[in-house]
């Protein structure tokens, strides 16, 4: 045989082989990445799936109308510009964790509800306030897209409600 | 931060008018979320705190999923002066209860 063709053969051999080999390497990083991806995109919630059962006055309803109905036991709240969410703005940037803080200075305050219209748990919380207590509550609730809160408080047996649009920039998981 | 309970309470009495802070480490699970393998995360969130001081329930929340992951509740009251003792009674979805003594400072 010819040295020439033979040596020319030799190093082709080996150098497709070497190639060979990284392209392999390469191809199950790729892989093992497709897998992380799929993995956390597993971790997102599925839109579809339906709210928990919740067998208490005003939670685990499907529809905001009817949740403020039940928990105001059929009466029609009147607008107040007297119930102050304080620390909400038009903005929030982390729908996980929103603070919020509401105060009023409608008197004798028996409950107020906390209530976000896109949440698959449209009741966040219901306070019940004894008479030694001030109008102040303040917690932090989930928000899964933009929406509307309602806050619905109960004065001298009166229901009252006030409304703010938040725009989530990131959604809270699930809410 | 109390070890066992999970639980962090500060009172403190200013002007007449207690403002009592309560944060509970717990993971709100709302049923909804799925774990690495595609499985559902069993729904388990608390769903109810009393505060009670002598034999008087004070204040009670009726909390949903859709409160944040480690809740916080704020709350201001006349009903608690300095020295006075309280109890914080929470309990969860799954059937659990806890309670935890607080001190007004």
């Amino acid at each position: 045989m010819n040295r020439r063709l033979f040596n020319k053969n030799c190093v082709s051999i080996i150098g497709f082989s070497i190639l060979a080999f990284k392209t392999k390497l390469v191809f199950a990083q790729i892989s093992d990445n497709l897998q992380i991806g799929a993995k956390t995109v597993a971790k997102k919630i599925d839109p579809n799936t339906p709210p928990a059962v919740d067998n208490r006055t005003g939670f685990g309803l499907a529809d905001i109308n009817k949740t403020i109905q039940t928990i105001t036991n059929g009466q029609n709240p009147n607008n107040s510009n007297l119930i102050f969410l304080n620390k909400i703005n038009n903005e929030a940037p982390d729908g996980r964790r929103v603070p919020i803080e509401i105060t009023t200075s409608l008197t004798k305050v028996q409950k107020i509800a906390v209530l976000f219209d896109k949440n698959p748990n449209i009741t966040c919380a219901i306070f019940d306030f004894n008479e030694t207590l001030e109008p102040y509550v303040a917690t932090s609730i989930k928000m899964q897209q933009s929406g509307t809160l309602n806050i619905l408080v109960q004065s001298n047996n009166q229901w009252f409600i006030a409304k703010k649009v938040v725009k989530v920039l990131i959604g809270g998981c699930g809410a | 931060m109390n070890e066992i309970n999970n639980i962090s309470i500060k009172a403190v009495e200013q002007k007449g008018i207690t403002i009592l802070k309560i944060l509970i480490r717990h993971p709100m699970e709302t049923g909804q979320r799925k774990d690495e393998d595609g499985k559902l995360i069993p729904i388990n969130f608390i769903n109810k705190i009393t505060i009670t001081t002598k034999n008087i329930t004070i204040f009670t929340a009726n909390l949903g999923p859709s409160i944040a992951k480690d809740p916080n509740l704020f709350i201001k009251t006349k009903a608690l002066k300095k020295g006075d003792v309280f109890n914080i009674v929470w309990q969860t979805s799954s059937g659990g209860e806890k309670k935890q003594q607080g001190l007004v400072e």
